[in-house]
């Protein structure tokens, strides 16, 4: 009895685009906590401190590791738990908040390999030339190797947008009314008749922007990198 | 006396680079190091602007001295900002212009504000031969012009003393000439040079004084025509034998060795 209805496609667009500014404060507060809490284990990992080093290596492997499905389960349901414990009380925060921190945690983990790499990949001569020029450490490092450092890293942080922008999907697991939990709500609304053209008008809403993101990023690069090598 | 350096000890893990280092140099005077790789002639001109600083010892530019043992970042940056580099590999900034290149040091070190900066580095990349090539990036550019740019970063900033590591070294055959030519038309303005070089040529008509160096000590130093012409340790004879003489191919003579095969008189000629 259920057939195919391709119209109901373009119907479930609109609706389901409602909730695009939910997966877009989802998308950008992670990106940007991500970016911090990388930032701070890629400083570790590039710190002389050994101690540090293997605190970034254990913490990057595990994030790494861990499927996000798993980690969202164990922070939103496992924490209030255990904090409740010690008399903490996580009953007032919002839903959006623990997809946030998730995947924040998780996606801080690439985040940190990223800019290990792009800040390795700046030659370390220039360090050498801009300390010699009587430049300070921190001097050298914002005004030479950062630059040259954030024009390495724009592909991959393309790419980690865009897998942080798939990941933000699975906040319908907890009940945030997202892009996809949206979808899920529509769906319902009419008894899963014509769920198949819902989920479809999903994933293209999703690979659309994804696509922009790609075509974001190509720009930024070639705008970024203009007339020189990096 | 422009700079004085004192037992500078330095080593690599368990590999001894300098072996106390003694050097006074006056200003004015323009010192080339010579000695085979891994003699520890790079590292004593790093250590001079602690980017490898030394174990022991003390360094001291101008009237400022800093003791390699206990040295503050604040020390470090004095003598930085009294002396400056030249690379072997040129380093300049790839995501500045051959201008801000230079420019870069006048204005966050010497706090020039940017216009005068600008005009003074105009100047200095023209004295260098590059007024065609404010603009370009770095990558746009040739070996010996990146050089010669490095040159004007190093010579913008009025530094105490230039230090040279090897400025000739990653240059194609045909560059080495116009970047040689650059060094020796500064050398004569003055300035208190120190050269790390391969060039005997060029020792010997630039040099006030030259330094042979192995196996991290000092051997003998000395006027050009003194060590080039007339050297008297045989480590220094067999040195320029080596380097002089195309029949020989390097690899094959061990520095070390006192074979009568490596006793041959000495060249007069580079």
């Amino acid at each position: 009895m259920n057939t195919f209805q391709p119209i109901e496609i373009l119907r479930a667009v609109p609706k389901i685009f409602q909730a695009f500014p939910t997966t877009m404060l989802i998308l950008l507060a992670s990106l940007a906590f991500s970016m911090l809490i990388g930032a701070v284990f890629a400083m570790m990992s590039l710190s002389r401190n050994k101690v540090l080093n293997a605190v970034s290596k254990g913490y990057v492997s595990f994030m790494r590791g861990i499927p996000t499905l798993i980690l969202i389960f164990l922070i939103y349901l496992g924490m209030p738990q255990l904090l409740k414990q010690v008399g903490i009380d996580m009953t007032g925060i919002s839903l959006t908040a623990y997809i946030i921190a998730c995947l924040s945690l998780s996606a801080s983990a690439n985040m940190s390999e990223m800019m290990r790499s792009a800040y390795l990949a700046v030659d370390k001569g220039q360090r050498e030339a801009a300390l010699s020029v009587g430049m300070s450490p921190a001097a050298a490092f914002a005004r030479i190797i950062l630059p040259q450092a954030v024009g390495v890293a724009i592909p991959a942080l393309g790419n980690n947008m865009i897998m942080l922008f798939k990941e933000t999907s699975l906040a319908f697991t907890i009940g945030v009314l997202d892009m996809l939990g949206k979808a899920r709500a529509v769906s319902a609304a009419n008894y899963g008749a014509t769920k198949l053209e819902i989920y479809i008008a999903a994933g293209i809403i999703f690979w659309a922007l994804c696509f922009l993101m790609e075509k974001g990023t190509k720009l930024a690069e070639k705008a970024y990198t203009k007339g020189r090598k990096i | 006396m422009m700079v004085s350096l004192k037992n500078i000890r330095k080593s690599f893990g368990s590999q001894q680079v300098l072996n106390g280092v003694d050097l006074e140099i006056d200003v004015g005077e323009v010192v080339v190091i010579l000695g085979p790789s891994g003699s520890g002639k790079t590292t004593l001109l790093r250590t001079i602007n602690f980017l490898d600083p030394g174990d022991e010892g003390s360094v001291t530019v101008g009237n400022h001295t800093v003791n390699c043992k206990k040295h503050s970042r604040p020390d470090v940056l004095q003598l930085r900002r009294r002396t400056a580099m030249v690379f072997q590999n040129y380093n300049l900034f790839a995501n500045k212009t051959i201008l801000e290149n230079v420019m870069e040091g006048l204005v966050t070190v010497k706090r020039r504000p940017k216009p005068v900066a600008e005009e003074i580095s105009r100047k200095m990349l023209t004295r260098v031969g590059l007024s065609e090539r404010f603009d370009y990036y770095p990558s746009a550019l040739s070996g010996g012009q990146q050089q010669r740019a490095g040159i004007a970063r190093a010579l913008v900033l009025e530094p105490d003393v230039i230090l040279f590591d090897e400025p000739t070294s990653a240059l194609d055959p045909e560059l080495v000439g116009e970047v040689l030519q650059t060094i020796k038309g500064i050398a004569e303005t003055g300035i208190t040079m120190i050269v790390v070089t391969h060039e005997i040529a060029f020792a010997k008509e630039v040099a006030s004084r030259v330094i042979y160096m192995q196996d991290g000590v000092i051997v003998e130093q000395g006027s050009p025509s003194e060590i080039l012409v007339h050297p008297k340790d045989p480590r220094t004879q067999r040195f320029l034998r080596r380097i002089t003489d195309p029949s020989q191919d390097p690899k094959h003579i061990d520095m070390r060795e006192d074979s009568p095969a490596n006793e041959k008189s000495v060249p007069t000629s580079a």
